[in-house]
């Protein structure tokens, strides 16, 4: 069609309004409220613009374009218009500065009072130079603003983690509100008041740790004033140089812009054109991200135990001293622990150390908790092959999501964004899972399943299945009357009692699942014990082949699928840490050389213990020697995303102090304990063995891929099914008067090597932290606790201590605690076990 | 220890505070100033005294909250104890028969202007008061200057007014119209530096009372030099009432933000680790 805006003639193809027309053309419509992505609000009016045949003036924004449109965006009563409105818009922004002529010697002059605590002009605010009204106001051409200025006074909210919320400064052009619920499904912000008062807010004007929010920062994004700030930069000027780098933080591997000014890192921002988050982020990346690389626990030098202490040292000594060490061992007895938190060619020179150099075959290869470990596994074990990568945009594409696990705005933000989108185009959404969440009030069925019995609810849901259908159609399917057999085998009754879910609200799920087009299983990760999450995993898959479902096993750390997958190639042999961290308890290992954060057990029989870390954590107490390593956003390695994407991080930042990156430690440790130096200068050399070696990496090439290029990991297109019979669980032990609740461990994500979010930045502890033992708000009042309380929590099998927090989303008679594999095997003995609950530090 | 009597927000980002300071009351004179520190940890903040009671014993400062230990101290409320109060620190302003006085004054320096335009009421001048604000509702204690004014000027952007001039344009406007003997400005360092410029070709006096960074205020550490003519002068004992056109401007300017860096991680520090460990503490 073509279209004529300012005399202009254009020509568009596609569905569009007549302000991303004129912007795609470079033709000039002020605009506040508008953003991409989101819908159009048309709250501001500065769009007006006059279309031939269309009665007064139209927003732009939120009309579409037509064959033979006529648009007039500048003419001079349109343009006095806009001033007339932008006047308006003022009176309730400080306005000051905008109009006067003296701005450019107070930004020189007052720069030392950029620090008050209100802000009652440009030269004030942290938005100063990046603020959207300032441009506009200089499009406009808007000297004067003719009407008094009125002040809202409304009290600057402080006292939330990560931003600061100015509504003073607020023009009410909704950005925010339509992100939080448009975008990030939440809703905790909205209009509040009416009239002259309407004013964006938190329910009952509480906090928004009180609120439920989540602190991705999407509404400080979308904000053209500044009305909310990111707290650790408002003091900045804006960034002068940007740098494109992945979120080393948790498996959505968002794009991030890291911000610089004059060298020095301010923090990042989520990128706008990445096809993974598309301009969104969590807590994770767009806050904490910052605090961690830049942490001030980071280890600087190399570090070697003399006389019981550790002693900075050079890396000459510090690796001589530890290959001399290492030559001592045998094979089996050394260990080697790695984390899916490292890039891929660190993972390939870690394996290819253990294997080659060190020949053990003790090296960790298992995910605790982690669904993609669990279904790959269960694959393997039984001859399936079915698809296990997948693009968000797949999702969004369902009819059907049936979501079991955890809290998915937790553990994998971007993905609940993705079905989201489901949602809106009317998926239906069945979440199955021991806890509450706040994904569960936009399910259209809530499974409340007794922790534990996961498995059994799959079982439920195929058994209801197959009695609804008959199950004809899969009989000739391999294993099928094996499984049918060990369904048959189990009363509804039984069922019933066990996951306590009536029939009638499994057999309506089982019917969404199978009638509905496309239906797919979201596995989020979750902790309940080594067995039973493997018999989850074996149950998703029957249910998947039942109901012609999708699965999407989502995975939990940073690079978790380039772990799984590097770990795959080198050998068969799988051990998950927490199995090491046993052997170690046993005393199986004299020598043990960790890259991951591990808390190593009491009387651990170790005589050398090589910590490589970013960060000091509790293992240092008994390290022989200490490597340091960068962290990933340092580094110019790739890791592969819960998609299966294959990301390059393209080091934006130095490396702090003499942090060197992981592979290259490994690499020059090897070439001090035999012949075997793996020659590699680059992570480039790497990338380039790992493509001639490794057949799911075939794809990656020694340079790193650009943005907009997508690289995944290869799989295997074959479809092979096959069922599994149900696994009867041992029963879980009962609570009794002395133990009357049930603990439950939680995955924890917030984390990264041995920094814990929580503990290393003081507002993250606000928001989640690590110690938290989450409980109902009545079983606090039965037990006589209140918020923030030092508890402990005993079983028969052990203890351990946190501080009490008050969560709806846990349901009467459980606590939750956060787990780390490796980190917290300590706990990992008492979840699902009754425990009570004590007082006192 | 000194106790607070009174703490509140005046206008956004200016706060009043009232301090029991019987020892002070007695000395203090127009133009001085004194010294607080929120707690025992924070920075010695020199504060011109803004008005004092000789009956209540108590001094009273107007202060912006542009820091951390001005956050602290706009965190104070009555009953509450400082550690230090010092003062009256540097020297008086000169007060006497001048013959017409303008006193121009914006942001914390319309509380500090007070004192001086009411000593030059009492001495016989004829006083007129120019305060500038960037919008109507940044401006404070109008009745109180009214009252001692024979002329009373406002200088905004703010349409409430009909002006839009910052104050160099409406204090050349107030020269034209009447004939001034002496200048008096006291607010940002910006400020009193535009007012100076303003009046130079005219050759009217100008005196400005400097803020440049503090540390003892007793002439000790030589933290608040400046250049004032040929000589190198220190605010806390030599001012802080200086001629504005022998002032060295740049350096000044520049000098004010030898430790901006320094501040702001002080305050993000305060904001980001300080707080939110206390507000966790405080649950636990």
């Amino acid at each position: 069609m073509r279209v004529n805006i300012d005399g202009r003639e254009i020509e568009t193809k596609h569905k569009k309004t007549i302000l991303e027309l004129a912007r795609e053309n470079d033709i000039y419509i002020p605009s506040l409220c508008d953003f991409k992505g989101l819908e159009p609000f048309s709250g501001c009016r500065l769009c007006l613009v006059k279309v031939e045949g269309m009665k007064g003036y139209v927003p732009s924004c939120s009309v579409f374009v037509k064959d033979g449109m006529k648009v007039k965006t500048k003419t001079s009563d349109i343009q006095k218009l806009r001033k007339n409105i932008l006047e308006l818009i003022l009176t309730e922004h400080p306005n000051a500065c905008l109009i006067c002529e003296e701005k450019e010697n107070c930004d020189e002059h007052k720069a030392t009072i950029r620090k008050v605590d209100e802000v009652t002009g440009c030269v004030l605010c942290p938005n100063n130079g990046r603020c959207e009204l300032q441009n506009v106001v200089r499009e406009v051409g808007l000297e004067k603003v003719r009407f008094p200025s009125f002040y809202r006074d409304i009290k600057v909210k402080k006292d939330d983690p990560f931003f600061d919320r100015n509504y003073n400064l607020c023009i009410l052009c909704g950005r925010c509100v339509r992100v939080c619920r448009d975008i990030r499904g939440l809703s905790v912000i909205t209009f509040v008041k009416r009239g002259a008062k309407t004013a964006v807010g938190t329910s009952f004007g509480r906090s928004l740790l009180d609120s439920g929010c989540q602190f991705c920062g999407a509404c400080v994004d979308v904000c053209p004033t500044g009305a909310l700030t990111e707290k650790a930069v408002k003091y900045d000027s804006p960034p002068d140089k940007k740098k494109d780098t992945v979120c080393p933080l948790c498996s959505m591997g968002c794009s991030l812009e890291f911000n610089f000014f004059k060298d020095k890192f301010l923090g990042a921002n989520p990128a706008g054109s990445s096809p993974v988050n598309s301009g969104q982020a969590c807590v994770r990346g767009r806050f904490a991200l910052r605090d961690v690389v830049r942490s001030e626990n980071r280890i600087r030098k190399p570090l070697i135990r003399k006389n019981n202490q550790l002693e900075e040292a050079t890396w000459e000594e510090a690796l001589d001293y530890a290959s001399e060490k290492i030559k001592k061992y045998k094979p089996d007895e050394m260990a080697v622990v790695t984390s899916p938190q490292l890039s891929c060619e660190d993972i390939f020179v870690f394996n290819k150390f253990a294997e080659k150099v060190l020949k053990t075959k003790h090296i960790n290869k298992k995910a605790e908790g982690s669904p993609l470990s669990l279904v790959s596994d269960a694959c393997r074990k039984n001859g399936i092959s079915l698809p296990m990568q997948f693009k968000l945009d797949d999702i969004s594409e369902l009819d059907a999501v049936f979501l079991m696990g955890g809290n998915l705005m937790e553990s994998a933000p971007i993905v609940w964004l993705s079905v989201l989108k489901a949602l809106d185009r009317g998926a239906d959404l069945i979440t199955a899972g021991f806890l509450e969440s706040p994904v569960d009030r936009y399910a259209s069925k809530k499974l409340r399943v007794t922790p534990g019995m996961e498995s059994y609810l799959l079982a439920f849901l195929s058994k209801c299945i197959l009695d609804d259908c008959g199950g004809k159609e899969f009989a000739a399917e391999k294993g099928f009357d094996e499984f049918r057999r060990s369904l048959d085998g189990i009363p509804y009754k039984y069922l019933e009692e066990s996951t306590g879910i009536s029939i009638e609200a499994v057999k309506q799920t089982a019917d969404i699942l199978r009638k509905r087009d496309k239906s797919g299983l979201i596995f989020a990760p979750q902790v309940i014990g080594r067995e039973r999450e493997e018999a989850a995993a074996e149950a998703l898959l029957n249910l998947a082949f039942l109901s012609d479902s999708r699965i999407f096993p989502l995975s939990v750390e940073g690079n978790h699928r380039g772990w799984d997958a590097i770990n795959k190639d080198f050998s068969e042999k799988t051990k998950s840490i927490s199995e090491i961290w046993n052997s170690i308890k046993k005393g199986q290992y004299k020598a043990l050389y960790t890259a991951a954060p591990l808390d190593i057990p009491e009387d651990d029989g170790l005589e050398l213990l090589i910590v490589q870390d970013s960060f000091t954590g509790d293992d240092l107490d008994k390290a022989d020697v200490v490597l340091p390593a960068c962290v990933l956003s340092e580094t110019d390695g790739s890791i592969v995303n819960t998609e299966g994407r294959i990301q390059g991080l393209r080091g934006p930042l130095d490396s702090l102090g003499d942090a060197k990156p992981d592979w290259e430690i490994v690499t020059k440790l090897a070439g001090r304990i035999g012949s075997k130096d793996f020659g590699y200068t680059t992570a480039g050399d790497i990338r380039k063995e790992m493509a001639r070696k490794l057949p799911r990496f075939k794809d990656i090439s020694q340079t790193l891929p650009k943005r907009g290029k997508e690289v995944f990991l290869k799989e295997d297109n074959e479809y092979r099914k096959k069922y599994i019979p149900l696994n009867p669980l041992n029963e879980l032990e009962k609570e009794t008067p002395q133990y009357p609740l049930r603990l439950v461990l939680e995955h924890g994500f917030d984390y990264y090597r041995n920094c814990l979010l929580s503990e290393e930045i003081a507002e993250f502890d606000l928001f989640r932290s690590k110690q938290w033992i989450k409980m109902n708000k009545r079983d606090t009042q039965k037990y006589e606790l209140k918020e923030g309380f030092p508890v402990t929590l005993k079983s028969k099998k052990g203890q351990f201590k946190g501080f009490v927090h008050i969560s709806e989303y846990v349901p009467e008679g459980i606590v939750t605690a956060y787990y780390i594999p490796g980190r917290d095997e300590n706990r990992a003995d008492l979840n699902l076990s009754p425990v009570k609950i004590t007082r006192g530090k | 220890m000194a106790k607070i009597i009174d703490r509140k927000r005046l206008v956004p980002n200016i706060h009043m505070i009232e301090i029991s300071a019987p020892d002070i009351v007695k000395r203090c004179k127009p133009g001085q100033f004194v010294i607080l520190m929120p707690d025992e940890k924070g920075e010695r903040i020199p504060l011109s005294l803004a008005d004092w009671d000789e009956k209540r014993g108590s001094i009273t400062c107007v202060f912006m909250v542009v820091g951390t230990s001005t956050q602290k101290l706009s965190r104070l409320r009555s009953g509450d104890d400082i550690p230090v109060c010092v003062g009256p620190l540097g020297k008086p302003a000169e007060i006497s028969k001048f013959g017409t006085v303008l006193c121009a004054a914006g942001c914390y320096g319309i509380g500090a202007i007070y004192p001086i335009a009411r000593a030059l009421k009492q001495a016989g001048n004829t006083v007129m008061t120019l305060v500038d604000a960037k919008a109507n509702y940044l401006i404070y204690w109008e009745d109180r200057f009214k009252e001692i004014s024979d002329k009373y000027f406002v200088s905004s952007r703010d349409g409430f007014f009909d002006c839009k001039d910052y104050i160099p344009k409406v204090l050349k406007d107030v020269l034209k119209d009447n004939k001034i003997d002496r200048v008096i400005s006291i607010g940002c360092t910006y400020l009193m530096y535009t007012c100076s410029e303003a009046t130079r070709p005219l050759n009217i006096d100008t005196y400005v009372h400097l803020n440049p960074i503090m540390v003892d205020g007793t002439g000790m550490c030589g933290a608040c030099r400046l250049k004032v003519g040929d000589s190198t002068q220190f605010a806390c004992v030599d001012g802080p009432e200086f001629d504005g056109h022998l002032v060295d401007w740049n350096e000044l300017f520049y000098r004010r933000k030898s430790y901006f860096n320094d501040e702001i991680r002080s305050l993000c520090y305060w904001e980001r680790e300080e707080k939110p460990r206390k507000m966790t503490k405080e649950k636990r």
